[in-house]
Parts: C-alpha cells; sequence; structure tokens
C-alpha cells in the first residue's frame, strides 16, 4: 500500500491519522485540506484491500473491474455476454466492449445495479454474492477478493477509467510445458499478464483455466494442474482477450516400455519418433508390402491396386521399390483427378450456382478444368490460390473466377461469407465469431475480421455474355467493411495487422501476395496439414480447418517441419505428398503396440479410415469390372470426377454417394465429407443394387468367370479372388475354409458368394 | 376478482373443518399460555417465499402453475394440486419438497438448501392452520382503511405540508441520487426522493417542508394526486421488495400500503379519482390495485419486458404503460381493456406524461426521442428524434402544456406546447467539484419537473442534487 502522506490532493486518498493533518497544516496546504467528516473517514474494508498497483488506490474499471466480471463468468456467452443479455442485464462478450459494459453497469439504471450512496446494496454485488435470488447463482463470497475490488470500486464512486488505461497487451503461463511422471501428482501455474506500458501482473486469480483433455489433465480455477491419466494435451489460461496454452504430457508407467529405435526415413519420423519417445509410446512396425500398395493406391489414386499392379510390386525384390511406386502414383492421371477433386469438392464447385437453376455446366467446367490444369503442372499453390483470389473476368472462360460464383452460392455475393469461408478454406481459420465480437478462443478481433471482409467488399458480379456466363469485376467505388460495434468503415487490413494494405487498386492483390509472404505461416500450415489429414485421417491440428489458440497442434514441430519444407520446394504439393508417403511413420502397421493402443492423435499406428463414398463406388466398379453411370454424366464417368449437375437433387447428385457420405458441397467445411458407417450403408451394400448385381455379372460373363476359366485350382481362384478384391493372399486359414466352401456347393455360386462377401468386408471397406 | 381460496374435495375439507378447530382450540391456548404471535403468511412465511421462490413460482413467472407471492396462490396450490394441508405439515407437499434431497424433486432445484428453522416455521405454520395475517386465521380481505374523496375543485389552494415530524436521515457515503421528483398540481410543494426518505420543500425557495420516511427503501417514482391531497411513492429494494405507499400531504401520514413485489417498483401512478394505483414492474406485469380494499382489480401481461412508465391521464380515462424495448399502450383507465398500441421508439422507454387536458400524452426514450401522442388514433404529433444525445431519461408537462426534458447528454429542456426548444441548461460540472463528481463518473439529470404554477422549473442529478431555473 502506498499511502503518501504529503500528496493529499490525490483521489481516493484518505488523510488518516493526525500526523498527516499536522504535515498538511504545516505545509500549509490549507486550500486542498477538506474537513474531515464521518463519512470521508477510511473504511476498513476499503483501505485494507486498497489496489497497490493502482496510482490512485481506487481499482480502475478496466483493469481491475472487468477482470472480475470475467473471472467470475458474469460476461460468458451462456450468461450476461450473450448477444442479447441475460435477465435484461447485458454485458460484451468477454468484455470486448469496455464502454458499453461501464455504461450498461453504471449508468443504464441509475441507483440499481451500482449504488454509490450505500455500497453493499449495489445490486451487482448482491446477485453476484447470492444474497438476492440471481439465476446464475452465488459467483463468488462477499469476503473474496472479487468482492472486495468490487465494493473498493463502488465506494469510490464506481468511476469510468479517465485518461488511457494501458491495454494488456499479452498474457504467459509460468510453464510453457509441463511433464508430469506419474498420474496423481500436481503442479501450479501462475499467469502473468503484460500491459502496454510494458508493466506487468500476476493475474492467476483473475485468468479462467480450461483444459483439452481432463482425463489426461485438470486444471482448477487457482491454476493448479492435476495429471489424471496418461497422454498429452494442453491446458489453458485465458485472461482479457488472450488465451494462452500449457502442454501436459503424463507419462505412462516407465516399467515395461523399451523404445524400439526404429530407422527413420526423413524428418518427419525424427519429429514424430522424438514425441513419441517423449510419450512412452512404441511405434507400430513396419506394414507389410500389400498393406502398403493398398494404402498408398487408395490414398494417391483413389482406387485399390490392380492385380497387375499388384502382382508386379511384390515380385520387385529391389531396394527402393516402395519410394518408387510413390514416384509412379504421383505422376499418374488418378492423383492429378483425385487432387483435382478434393479441391473441387472444397471450393463446392457443381452446375449449382447462385441463379439457383442448376444449369450452370459450362462456369463449373470451365473451374474444375483451371483447378485439374493447375495440379496436373503441380503449379505452386499460393499462387494458385493468388489466382482465385484476385480473379476477374468471365466464369465461361476464367476458371478461377469460380470461387466467387461457387464457393458463395448465395444470389448476393455477401463479402462477410466469402471471407470467413476463404480463410477457413486457405488460411484454416475460423473467422466468424468476431463478426459480433472478439473470437472467444483465439487472437482474432473484430478489427481483424472487418479489415478481412474488406479485400472483398469490391468483388461484384455482372451479367455475362449468355443467360448463365457472370462476368467478376472489380468495384474501386465499393465502400469497406463497416464495423459492427461504432459503424466505423475498416479498409481492407491482413489478419493480426495493425495497418491496412493501403495503396490503389484493387487490395486482393495484397492479399495474394500474404498468400506467399514468408512472414505469413497459416497458409503453409493449413496446407501441408489438410494433406496430412488426408493421408493420415486425422490432421496435425483436427479440425484441419479450425487452427485456433485453444486447438494446438499434436506435434508442433511435426507441422512447423512440414510448412518450412513446403515453403522451400516452392509450395508444390506433391513434393509433400512424397515426402510423407515415404516416411515409415506413413508406412507403419494399423496394429498398435501395447503402449500404443490408446494413442489417437500421435501416429504412432495407421489408423483405420473408411474409404470415402466416390473412392468406394470407383474401387467396386473397378474390381468387378461393371461400369456405373452417374446421373447426366458421360458414361464411365469416375465418382472422384462427378459433379452434380442435377437441377432437382440438391445433395451430391448421387443416391448411393449421399449414402456413404458424400460432401453434399453444402459448406467449406471439411466436416461435410462423413465417412461414419449406418445402417443404411450396411443394407445397400448387402441387398442393394451396387454390389451383387456386379458381382453377379462379374461370375457370369464378366472378370470372374474368366479368373474361374484361366485358374486350374480352387487354391488358384481363391487366391485371385483375393488379390482383386483386398490385394492380398489370404491366409492359410482362410484358404483352407474357403476350398471347403467351394467343395461343398456348386462351385461358380460358391465363388460368387466368396466374391460377394469379400466385397463387404470391413477389410474392403476400410483403408488400413 | 378474488380468487376462490378454498377449493378442496370433500374428505379433506372435513379434514380441513376439524384442523380449523384444533387450530383455534391451539391459538386460544396460546393466547393464554404464552406470548408467542401466531405464525403468519404475511409477518413469517411471505418473506421466506419472496426471497427463495419468487424468481420460479412468482408473479412474472409460475413454474408448474404456481405462484407463492400471495396467499390465495398458496393456498390454490400448483397444477399438481394442493401444496399445503391445513393442520397437517406432514401430509403437505410444499415441506415435502422442502425436506427433498432427491435431484428433481427437491426445492430449491439448486443452490443452498432452506435452513432446518426455517422449514419446521413454515410446517409449524402449515400446523397451527395456516393463518393469512395476524387478524384472523379465516383469511379476510385486507383493508386500507382508505375512502377516497372527490378532488377538490380548481379554487380551493392544494395540501401543503404542515408540523411534520422530524426523521433522522439515513447516512449515506455520498448523496444519494435523486432517483424521484414530483411537484404538486396544486401548490407550491416539491418532493424528491432520498434513501428510505422523502423530501418536501417549496420549488422557489427550496424552504424545506419536512421529511416523510419510506423505510422500504429507494423511492423510484414519487407523483402526486391529481388534488394535491396525496402524494404516492413506489419503490424498494431491488430484487428484495418493492411497495406503493399513499401519503398525506399535509401531515405527512401514511394512509396506505399496496402491493407486495418480489422487486422494486419501477413505476407507478395514482388515478384521479384516487380509487386506484397502477404500477409496472420488473415481473414485465402492470397491475391495478385498488386503493380502497387493496384487492388487485387488474393484471395487464400484454409488456415482454420491464414496465419502465404507466400514468393515468388527468381526465382518467385512459392509462398509458411503457416498456423496456420501447412499446407503449393505451388502455381504458378503468377497465383495463385494449385501446391503442404507441410504436416509435426504438429502445427502452422512460417516462410516459399527460398534459394536463388530457388529450396529449408525451413519452421519452432511451433512443433519445421524445414523442408527443395524440391520444385520439395514436398518431405522433411531433416528433424529436434527437432531443438528447445518448438517451432521454425524464419528461413532464407543465400546467400550460410545456414539456421539460432532461437526457444522458447532461442536459435539460424546455419545449413549447408545439414542440419547440424553448430553453436548454447544462449540468455539468464546468470543473469537477471535489466529492460530487469524482473523475470519470458523470452527473446525470434523471428527473425533471415543472412547478404548479409554470414558475420554477427542477432537475434532480445522480449526485443528489438538485437544480432550479425559473422558467417564466
Amino acid at each position: 500500500m502506498r499511502r503518501t502522506h504529503f500528496n493529499i490532493e490525490q483521489r481516493g486518498m484518505t488523510i488518516v491519522n493526525a500526523r498527516s493533518i499536522l504535515l498538511v497544516l504545516v505545509a500549509g496546504l490549507l486550500s486542498a485540506a477538506k474537513p474531515l467528516d464521518a463519512s470521508d473517514l477510511p473504511d476498513r474494508k476499503t483501505t485494507a484491500n486498497a489496489q497497490g498497483e493502482h496510482p490512485a488506490g481506487v481499482p480502475s474499471f478496466r483493469r481491475d473491474v472487468m477482470p472480475v466480471l470475467f473471472r467470475s463468468g458474469c460476461n460468458s456467452g451462456t450468461c450476461h455476454g450473450s448477444a442479447r443479455g441475460k435477465d435484461g442485464f447485458m454485458l460484451s462478450l468477454f468484455g470486448f466492449d469496455p464502454a458499453g459494459d461501464y455504461r450498461r453497469t453504471v449508468e443504464e439504471i441509475p441507483g440499481r445495479r451500482i449504488n454509490t450512496a450505500l455500497p453493499e446494496e449495489s445490486l451487482l454485488l448482491l446477485k453476484a454474492t447470492g444474497a438476492v435470488p440471481h439465476t446464475g447463482g452465488k459467483r463468488f463470497e462477499l469476503d473474496s477478493d472479487l468482492a472486495k475490488t468490487l465494493l473498493a470500486w463502488i465506494e469510490a464512486g464506481a468511476p469510468d477509467d479517465v485518461g488511457d488505461i494501458p491495454d494488456v497487451a499479452g498474457i504467459r503461463v509460468s510453464q510453457p510445458s509441463l511433464v508430469f511422471d506419474r498420474v496423481g501428482t500436481n503442479e501450479s501455474l501462475r499467469v502473468t499478464a503484460t500491459y502496454a506500458d510494458g508493466s506487468t501482473r500476476d493475474v492467476t486469480s483473475l485468468a479462467l483455466f480450461g483444459t483439452n483433455n481432463s482425463s489426461v489433465a485438470d486444471i482448477d480455477a487457482g491454476g493448479r494442474v492435476a495429471a489424471k491419466g496418461s497422454g498429452d494435451t494442453t491446458v489453458f489460461a485465458r485472461f482479457s482477450r488472450f488465451t494462452v496454452g500449457a502442454e501436459v504430457i503424463v507419462l505412462p508407467p516407465v516399467e515395461g516400455f523399451a523404445w524400439p529405435s526404429p530407422r527413420e526415413n526423413n524428418y518427419i519420423d525424427t519429429l514424430v519418433f522424438d514425441r513419441l519417445k517423449k510419450l512412452r509410446i512404441a511405434p507400430s512396425e513396419l506394414c507389410d508390402d500389400e498393406t502398403f500398395l493398398r494404402r498408398v493406391t487408395l490414398d494417391l489414386a483413389a482406387r485399390p491396386p490392380t492385380v497387375d499392379e499388384y502382382k508386379a510390386f511384390m515380385a520387385d525384390r529391389s531396394e527402393g521399390k516402395r519410394a518408387r511406386r510413390i514416384d509412379e502414383l504421383l505422376d499418374s492421371e488418378d492423383f492429378t483427378d483425385y487432387t483435382t477433386a478434393l479441391w473441387g469438392e472444397l471450393c463446392r464447385v457443381n452446375s449449382q450456382d447462385y441463379t439457383g437453376r442448376a444449369d450452370s455446366h459450362k462456369p463449373a467446367n470451365a473451374f474444375l478444368g483451371w483447378l485439374r490444369e493447375q495440379v496436373a503442372a503441380d503449379r505452386p499453390f499460393d499462387e494458385v490460390v493468388g489466382d482465385m483470389a484476385t480473379a476477374v473476368g468471365s466464369t465461361n472462360v476464367d476458371g478461377q473466377t469460380g470461387l466467387y460464383t461457387m464457393l458463395i452460392k448465395d444470389y448476393k455475393l455477401n463479402p462477410k461469407v466469402l471471407a470467413a469461408d476463404f480463410s477457413q478454406l486457405f488460411l484454416g481459420v475460423r473467422m466468424q465469431c468476431a463478426e459480433c465480437h472478439n473470437h472467444p478462443f483465439d487472437r482474432w478481433t473484430m478489427d481483424d475480421y472487418y479489415g478481412f471482409v474488406s479485400f472483398f467488399t469490391c468483388v461484384k458480379r455482372k451479367a455475362g455474355s449468355d443467360s448463365r456466363d457472370r462476368r467478376v469485376v472489380f468495384d474501386p467505388s465499393a465502400p469497406p467493411a463497416m464495423h459492427a460495434v461504432d459503424g466505423r468503415p475498416v479498409p481492407a487490413k491482413l489478419l493480426g495487422a495493425v495497418e491496412p494494405v493501403g495503396g490503389e487498386g484493387d487490395p486482393r492483390r495484397a492479399l495474394a501476395a500474404w498468400i506467399k509472404d514468408p512472414a505469413n505461416d497459416l497458409f503453409n500450415r493449413n496446407i501441408v496439414n489438410r494433406l496430412w489429414a488426408h493421408l493420415f485421417g486425422v490432421g496435425i491440428v483436427d479440425p484441419v480447418d479450425d487452427f485456433r489458440a485453444t486447438n494446438p497442434p499434436a506435434n508442433g514441430p511435426l507441422l512447423d517441419a512440414l510448412a518450412a519444407r513446403f515453403a522451400e520446394q516452392g509450395r508444390r504439393l506433391r513434393p509433400i505428398v512424397r515426402d510423407i508417403c515415404n516416411s515409415r511413420v506413413y508406412q507403419l502397421s494399423a496394429e498398435p503396440t501395447p503402449s500404443g493402443k490408446d494413442d489417437t492423435r500421435q501416429f504412432s499406428h495407421a489408423r483405420l479410415r473408411r474409404l470415402r463414398a466416390d473412392v468406394l463406388l470407383d474401387s467396386i466398379v473397378a474390381i468387378t469390372g461393371v461400369p456405373r453411370s452417374l446421373p447426366n454424366a458421360p458414361v464411365g464417368t469416375k465418382a472422384i470426377n462427378y459433379i452434380n449437375r442435377n437441377q432437382y437433387y440438391a445433395a451430391t447428385g448421387d443416391f448411393v454417394l449421399d449414402t456413404f457420405g458424400q460432401s453434399p458441397r453444402k459448406t467449406v467445411c471439411a466436416c461435410d465429407t462423413r465417412t461414419e458407417p449406418s445402417l443404411s450403408q450396411v443394407m445397400h451394400l448387402l441387398v442393394g443394387d451396387t454390389a451383387s448385381p456386379r458381382v453377379h455379372t462379374a461370375a457370369t460373363k464378366g472378370v470372374l468367370k474368366s479368373i474361374i476359366e484361366t485358374e486350374s485350382t480352387p487354391e488358384g481362384i481363391i487366391q485371385e479372388i483375393f488379390i482383386r478384391i483386398l490385394a492380398r493372399r489370404p491366409t492359410q486359414d482362410e484358404l483352407e475354409s474357403m476350398k471347403k466352401l467351394a467343395a461343398e456347393s456348386d462351385s461358380p455360386a460358391a465363388y460368387e458368394d466368396i466374391f460377394a462377401g469379400l466385397l463387404n468386408s470391413s477389410e474392403f471397406l476400410f483403408n488400413h | 376478482m378474488k380468487p376462490p381460496l378454498r377449493r378442496r374435495s370433500l374428505p379433506t375439507l372435513s379434514a380441513a373443518v376439524i384442523v380449523a378447530f384444533v387450530s383455534i382450540a391451539r391459538g386460544d391456548g396460546e393466547k393464554d399460555g404464552s406470548t408467542d404471535k401466531a405464525l403468519t403468511f404475511e409477518d413469517n412465511v411471505s418473506a421466506v417465499f419472496k426471497k427463495t421462490c419468487a424468481t420460479c413460482h412468482g408473479d412474472g413467472k409460475q413454474e408448474a402453475g404456481l405462484n407463492l407471492s400471495h396467499y390465495a396462490g398458496v393456498m390454490k396450490g400448483s397444477g399438481g394440486g394442493e401444496i399445503v394441508v391445513p393442520g397437517r405439515s406432514t401430509a403437505s407437499r410444499l415441506i415435502e419438497v422442502l425436506k427433498s434431497t432427491e435431484e428433481g424433486e427437491r426445492m430449491p432445484p439448486d443452490g443452498e438448501r432452506l435452513p432446518a428453522e426455517v422449514v419446521s416455521m413454515i410446517a409449524k405454520w402449515i400446523d397451527t392452520g395456516v393463518r393469512e395475517n395476524a387478524g384472523s386465521s379465516a383469511a379476510a380481505m385486507r383493508t386500507l382503511g382508505f375512502k377516497a374523496v372527490a378532488p377538490a375543485s380548481e379554487d380551493t389552494p392544494g395540501a401543503i405540508p404542515m408540523n411534520l415530524p422530524t426523521v433522522a436521515p439515513v447516512a449515506t457515503r455520498r448523496p444519494y441520487p435523486l432517483l424521484a421528483l414530483a411537484s404538486s398540481p396544486r401548490a407550491p410543494v416539491l418532493a424528491m426522493s432520498r434513501y428510505s426518505a422523502i423530501e418536501l420543500l417549496d420549488p422557489a425557495t427550496r424552504h424545506p417542508l419536512g421529511t416523510i420516511p419510506f423505510p422500504e427503501g429507494e423511492p423510484l417514482v414519487l407523483t402526486f394526486s391529481r388534488s394535491g391531497r396525496l402524494l404516492l411513492a413506489a419503490g424498494g429494494k431491488p430484487v428484495q421488495g418493492g411497495t406503493v405507499a399513499l401519503f398525506d400531504v399535509q401531515s405527512g401520514k401514511r394512509l396506505a400500503s399496496v402491493g407486495d413485489e418480489p422487486d422494486a417498483i419501477i413505476a407507478a401512478d395514482i388515478s384521479p379519482d384516487e380509487k386506484r394505483i397502477a404500477i409496472g414492474c420488473t415481473s414485465r406485469l402492470v397491475k391495478i390495485y385498488s386503493t380502497e380494499d387493496g384487492s388487485l382489480l387488474a393484471t395487464i401481461n400484454k409488456h415482454t419486458d420491464w414496465v419502465n412508465a404507466v400514468a393515468f391521464s388527468p381526465d382518467g380515462k385512459y392509462l398509458a404503460t411503457g416498456d423496456r424495448i420501447g412499446h407503449i399502450h393505451l388502455w381504458d383507465g378503468s377497465t383495463g381493456g385494449v385501446i391503442l398500441p404507441l410504436s416509435e421508439h426504438k429502445k427502452s422507454v422512460r417516462t410516459l406524461s399527460w398534459r394536463s387536458d388530457s388529450g396529449v400524452v408525451a413519452s421519452c426514450s432511451e433512443d433519445g426521442t421524445v414523442v408527443w401522442w395524440d391520444v385520439k388514433d395514436g398518431w405522433p404529433l411531433a416528433t424529436k428524434p434527437n432531443a438528447h444525445e445518448g438517451g432521454v431519461l425524464d419528461c413532464r408537462f407543465g400546467p400550460r402544456g410545456e414539456l421539460a426534458t432532461c437526457g444522458r447528454d447532461g442536459t435539460v429542456k424546455l419545449w413549447s406546447s408545439e414542440g419547440n426548444e424553448l430553453k436548454k441548461y447544462s449540468i455539468v460540472d464546468p470543473s469537477p467539484t471535489q466529492g460530487m463528481t469524482p473523475p470519470g463518473t458523470k452527473r446525470l439529470p434523471l428527473r425533471v419537473t415543472i412547478s404548479h404554477d409554470g414558475s420554477s422549473l427542477l432537475a434532480g442529478d445522480s449526485t443528489g442534487q438538485l437544480h432550479r431555473w425559473d422558467s417564466k
């Protein structure tokens, strides 16, 4: 407590003893010395709680009072921080609007919430301490520090802050990483806030804490971390608009664990194994050649390996055959088709643009064709995105303009939706929250959001050369987006930047340049993470399009290394895919080690992944050799190349694709592609017209018939069927039991049953 | 309307009769044997319900159809039937849920349970006959002992306080904000709110005329009856209780108290014939009480947010009500029938004020707008969209149709009867006074009024100060 006896003019100071009065008199400061009366006598409570750090001893609204509201959950989204407030009292979510919060708390209803004449009677205090009925219940005790801060502030007249109060510039936790050697131990985190003026303050008692996985580590209101179960997770501290995490590792018992020291193929292995070793998780064995071939072919070519490919690969005994196979697949048309399809899906390409007529075939072809050219040429992906971002021209001719008619299918080109979709798709950042309030779990502010929206306010769509053609144009006269709180225009500004991009002409050029900026890692990290997630079934950051402070990567150095390598390789897709596929981590078996069986996010073993709907359909067609036509598409069109051209059919355009969870392209979210199993999927494969009629055709006049005719022994026939469908030879047990089946009944029908059975097996439905 | 107090099946009825006898006998015994007063709803139980149960089972919300805010509601019970069986606490659902520890059954559903002694007090109240009040064991209608009188003729002067008893002021850390201010329409008497008290003074000289205690808490509304004989004060303590009181202006005597709300009453008015009181509540209801027997005459549940303003027209034909989302409704002043919605305001309506001829009602709102409404058809005669930047806090007609307003811009304005701005006064400190407005706090004019003869314009501010200007 710093109470200067001389400085009696200072607000909130009270002359407390005769000596001070004497000093005052001696100093001759009579003009400033006001007579003492009863109400001015020091209140024990106040002086005992005088806010040591505040120069005038009076709690500051922004610095001291708002953190109380934050810590007590008053301004959280489910309480008074909701957009409409709660029970008539509204606060800004997590306090993004201090001026408004002051007005609503103090001035909205004079004398009610804040009673400066009888501070203890203030409703704010009575409600929070549970002295009167409160929907939110009791938030803190009357004798708590939180209550004392509120009371001291109200006793001082509940003043608003005068002049500049330094804003919080950042927070940090005492330990960025905590390692617990065993379950049941604890450790405490302290949280320190740094203010814009450089001062710091321990805000542990005012911060909020959370954990990403409470079964690994829990954190209490005082910042104490408790190890609950082995694994790794992140705990968070939140204060003001900042959230910082601390990595927590809870180690499993050391007994019985031995690091197997697997061979490392490249940097990916080094970084994943580093992490696994730290977590005491042993990676699985390398998978066998059969599994590798099927896995990599499905992942890169969207189909199972052909019988010829299988035989050639298995016959090859030379060193480096896996790497060669990867290169061959990367060079194939299938890889180009598949990559085009994946990005086409995310960019929502189909014949339904914003006119609602679903007849925009030409623009859809132009967009998809353009994308395919870029992928085929392995063009640097930053340039691809840059071209789309800055596109102007005809949607019939200039494919890249499709971003502005396909991605946004609303009749009105809403720049907010466009900005949100663009950042989610290409930066992996979901900005939508910041439309109405600063992002509660990330660093993005409303300024960031509206600045980003302003990149797209200048894009307009006009009628083109025919009724389906649109001209995407740059409108230099368009005003920037308006801030939702104060209505001021926010010129185009890059995420996290302070100053607008400025300059003349189309601001989107600055956006395209930023994508390539070495200082901007959002783009690189997002793209490599999407590639990783495609090959592993789960991203290093997952969901892949939700990068935020509270969703940190499972392996930060790995993501950094991949992003750096991506930049170094000119941001081309194929080199990164090649690196990943060549890593031992990609080639691990799906069978976990004892220490790896609970691991779901550190890539200690391959993950079972159900085939995407389009890949599944193409695989059935490839295996049975019986084509399937898709609505309004030429015969022989692969499902991965198919886009919905149907006017009346809203989802994917094909009911089988719908059943198996193909993305209906309703949003840019990667979660639109679903691979969860359902009963209708099982029933469809068993009795629907996709599998059984094809198997029957194959048996009566197709591939199965020729297998039976070519192979002389039942063993040979069964083995050929296995290779064709599952890309592996049968085990001895399988062979014996199937031979028995074939011997018992009419042979061709038994082989048809075996064929159909394998096609319905989980082994076929999954990539493993 | 008198709600049915006893409506139960035959066996219970006979039980009740027996119990009634028993309790009377026991009551007599108590009178003889001890000085303990019998437990009653009004004295003992109501306060518990109000504090603990009113959020869900009050006038605003009746979960399970149960309203514990008044005796009749307790006796009527919930949708599931009766909750008290007179004389048999063990058979009373109320006691069952208060004692229960089972999730889904226990009451209150979350938070701390009622202390055992409170539960046993309620049980004892049931066992001793479920008395409503000290007057009788059977429920009898309350009477306020108040007789309405015909408005005094225009010639006789209005009441002036004389020889009021002295009241010790409640010590507060700093002056209480001037939340209510009213001027007698007939006499040089000004009433202004203090904490737990109402001060009366001469509007021109500010000479004090006396103080009336208001122990219920904060008087949020002050208004004189048309005759100038009565002063109405409404208020209470936020989320703790609210009441309306009527005082005789001349003697300062409390004549009646009406209403018993779980929250401070934020709007109130008395009809010109002094027979009815309308109150506006945070429970979104408008209630109209009889001043003669204190009975609830009508409840208006049209509003969807706090009812911030209620005002009877001087001819008694209309009642205007306004709420916190900006809606105003006009009702028939005697029957409560709906007449017109008045929609113009985009934000909270703060005050409604009638012109003395009852032809125009003025409304002011946090959206900064003042509207003069033509009552005949509900159209705005005049609209001042930016009367006070940031919001208008109060408006009040003077005797000659002039309107005084004040707002968040720190100014007090006087408007002509045609709606033109005549005068503007700022109350913002030129140099902040020590102790009055600490740095960072604002001095806001909260209430305005004009004296009965139109000579003084008065405003009360958030630091408890009264301002006066000559308005002639």
